[in-house]
């Protein structure tokens, strides 16, 4: 559906795309990821159209997006960054407008519009003024757009950003929704949110991809350790030596929750199953399991993995405790809340990124 | 005036305007076509300002309608009324003031706010945005000019007919006309009609130049105000031009043809002619090329993110 060839982009003597390459097949939902900046808009913008490559192609369905341009765009459903809308059109005429330019005839035009209002809730406000809704209607006034004139291929651009928690999960079904009968590649740097809803992760670094894989493969593939989360209660104070005496523990971090409640996040050599021994250790000690289970590695620690150890990483870990918030509210299916490789100061953090 | 040169620039004269007439449909079907025109439109009507702007307009060019008439009746003034009521110091600055106001939205708001992203992504072309938006610039700037027939419609009604300038015309052969012709007849009974359609003629074609003008400034601009200011410094350049004019006695060693030169750009020598009734087809071609390449450029200046660095 979309191929992406070496795809290269220099502003000025800035490099934003570095030989950037990958598929999306069709069907897909394909999650683009990145810290702030790393070059996701560009890429997008690129395959949309909008502006050139300096060099590499992108082909949407065989057919290169830049030379021939109108039947390429024709067939992608785009939603930028921010979702720019005319604020002084109601929201019915404005789509009406879209499905026009987009060459919509005429017979089908008030059906589709209707239906792409249907299918992202916005039937209630199609005849209020897009300046007077709030970010979250407008969002999927910017979604029923790419829906119109029935696009193989939509694009978002950081389609939850900017979103409270409710509305961050209404657009995320509705996304997994059209994923059914569309292709989506949607960039965004909220990490659950490509969790949940992509098929696939591309993640992308100051213009490269550092890695490209199915959910559970990149996620199987960054396993090399694996961390156990256990609360126990009991009398004095934390057996150390409990721990110790279990083989394959590498490491612990603990925490006095309450009056002899301690919570630990116990490290251990990955492929080995110490959950039984460690609780009979406990045991032994006079402490009481209370609760414990596997942490999954979760794509924060991935993605925070292969963009780390730079200045990014920091616009990594505001997003990670970003993610925490969300999946808080969430919808159970959201990836361990636990040890989060370092709690940023996540509230009050805003999102401040170009091109 | 000899019959044949009559016959002759009476075509070339109706070639012409024929020709504006036609490339203004043909460009209203080209900009409507895929709803890019009536948006534009909407965007012009669905603002308070704009009809704030529309009646501003309308008071200041009732006062200069009302000197005009007042001055008329004390005395005998040696000016005819049109050239009295376009092309005045108020009619130049109002259309200096207002043209920029009007462009400056065009490209400079969508890029700010960065709906031009959506625009350009669809399929569509850069020219018909351009076509599209300047249209509307133009449909604009038509509409404000409507009120100002309401002029024509009180001194029809209240002009005394006995003094009609049958004295200028040969009116009786003339008015023997059935229709719209009988009206227009009978309009010209009582005022001079012709210089009337000239001046609407003249204002009309020279504010879609300028307009052509501002539209460019605003392809240029990123922000609304600094389209503006770069709109009203180029036409008020074009306009002072005609102001060197009368200052340049004579030409200089080093460049033979200046003062002919100011004279071809000057705006203000164009529009000389049009509310005394004649209608000179340099001003039209003068006036067609600046829309044509200003359009031109704003469509390139358009595609521009696409090779510029």
């Amino acid at each position: 559906m979309l191929s992406v060839r070496d795809l290269t982009k220099w502003y000025g003597a800035t490099l934003a795309l570095d030989r950037v390459s990958f598929e999306v097949g069709a069907g897909e939902i394909v999650g683009f990821l990145g810290p702030n900046g790393a070059g996701k808009t560009t890429a997008m913008r690129i395959v949309t159209g909008f502006i050139p490559a300096s060099s590499g192609t992108a082909l949407v369905d065989g057919r290169d997006v830049f030379k021939e341009s109108l039947v390429t765009r024709a067939n992608i459903g785009y939603l930028p960054e921010n979702v720019p809308l005319y604020l002084d059109l109601r929201v019915e005429e404005y789509l009406h407008f879209r499905a026009k330019l987009k060459g919509v005839a005429r017979r089908t035009r008030r059906l589709q519009v209707a239906s792409a209002m249907d299918r992202c809730f916005i039937s209630d406000v199609s005849r209020k003024l897009i300046g007077q809704l709030s970010k979250g209607y407008r969002q999927r006034v910017g979604l029923a757009d790419t829906l119109l004139g029935s696009p193989k291929l939509l694009i978002l651009d950081e389609p939850t950003v900017g979103l409270d928690p409710n509305q961050v999960r209404q657009v995320r079904r509705l996304v997994k929704e059209l994923g059914r009968d569309h292709t989506i590649l949607l960039s965004t740097h909220i990490l659950p949110e490509v969790e949940m809803t992509c098929d696939r992760v591309i993640i992308i670094h100051r213009g490269r991809i550092v890695a490209e894989d199915r959910m559970h493969e990149l996620k199987e593939r960054m396993r090399d350790s694996q961390t156990i989360y256990v609360e126990i209660r009991g009398e004095g104070r934390l057996p150390q030596d409990a721990m110790t005496a279990v083989t394959g523990v590498t490491g612990v971090q603990s925490e006095k929750t309450a009056d002899g409640v301690y919570v630990l996040h116990v490290r251990a050599q990955p492929e080995t199953d110490i959950r039984e021994a460690l609780a009979r250790a406990f045991f032994e000690r006079g402490f009481v399991v209370r609760e414990m289970r596997t942490v999954a590695p979760s794509l924060e620690e991935v993605f925070v993995r292969v963009t780390a150890g730079e200045a990014d990483a920091a616009a990594g870990r505001g997003a990670g405790a970003e993610s925490g918030r969300h999946a808080a509210v969430g919808t159970g299916a959201g990836p361990g809340t636990g040890p989060g490789p370092g709690p940023g100061a996540g509230p009050g953090r805003d999102k401040v990124e170009s091109g | 005036m000899d019959r044949v040169t009559d016959f002759f620039a009476a075509h070339v004269l109706g070639t012409v305007l024929a020709t504006c007439l036609v490339l203004l449909v043909l460009g209203t079907g080209y900009g409507a076509r895929r709803g890019l025109l009536q948006k534009e439109l909407r965007h012009f009507f669905y603002s308070p300002i704009a009809y704030v702007v529309t009646a501003g307009f309308l008071f200041i060019n009732g006062f200069v309608f009302l000197f005009v008439v007042d001055y008329y009746r004390s005395g005998s003034p040696n000016d005819p009324p049109v050239r009295l009521f376009f092309g005045n110091g108020f009619w130049w600055i109002m259309i200096l003031i207002v043209v920029p106001a009007i462009t400056m939205r065009l490209f400079a708001q969508e890029k700010a706010s960065g709906t031009i992203e959506p625009l350009l992504t669809a399929p569509v072309r850069e020219g018909e945005v351009v076509v599209a938006k300047y249209l509307a610039s133009f449909y604009f700037y038509c509409f404000l000019w409507l009120p100002t027939l309401i002029f024509v419609f009180l001194l029809y009604k209240y002009a005394d007919p006995t003094l009609t300038l049958d004295r200028l015309t040969d009116g009786t052969k003339l008015y023997t006309l059935t229709g719209w012709q009988e009206v227009y007849g009978r309009l010209n009974k009582v005022m001079d009609l012709g210089p009337i359609l000239t001046g609407y003629l003249g204002t009309l074609a020279m504010g879609a130049a300028f307009l052509g003008i501002g539209c460019l400034t605003s392809s240029l601009a990123r922000d609304q105000v600094v389209a503006y200011i770069l709109g009203f410094v180029a036409l008020l350049f074009l306009f002072s031009v005609g102001f060197l004019d009368s200052i340049v006695q004579t030409d200089p060693s080093w460049f033979p043809g200046l003062k002919k030169t100011i004279q071809y750009v000057s705006f203000m020598e164009h529009f000389k002619h049009f509310p005394l009734g004649i209608v000179d087809t340099r001003p039209l071609v003068y006036y067609g090329t600046i829309i044509v390449i200003t359009l031109f450029l704003s469509a390139r200046v358009l595609e521009s993110r696409k090779w510029r660095g």
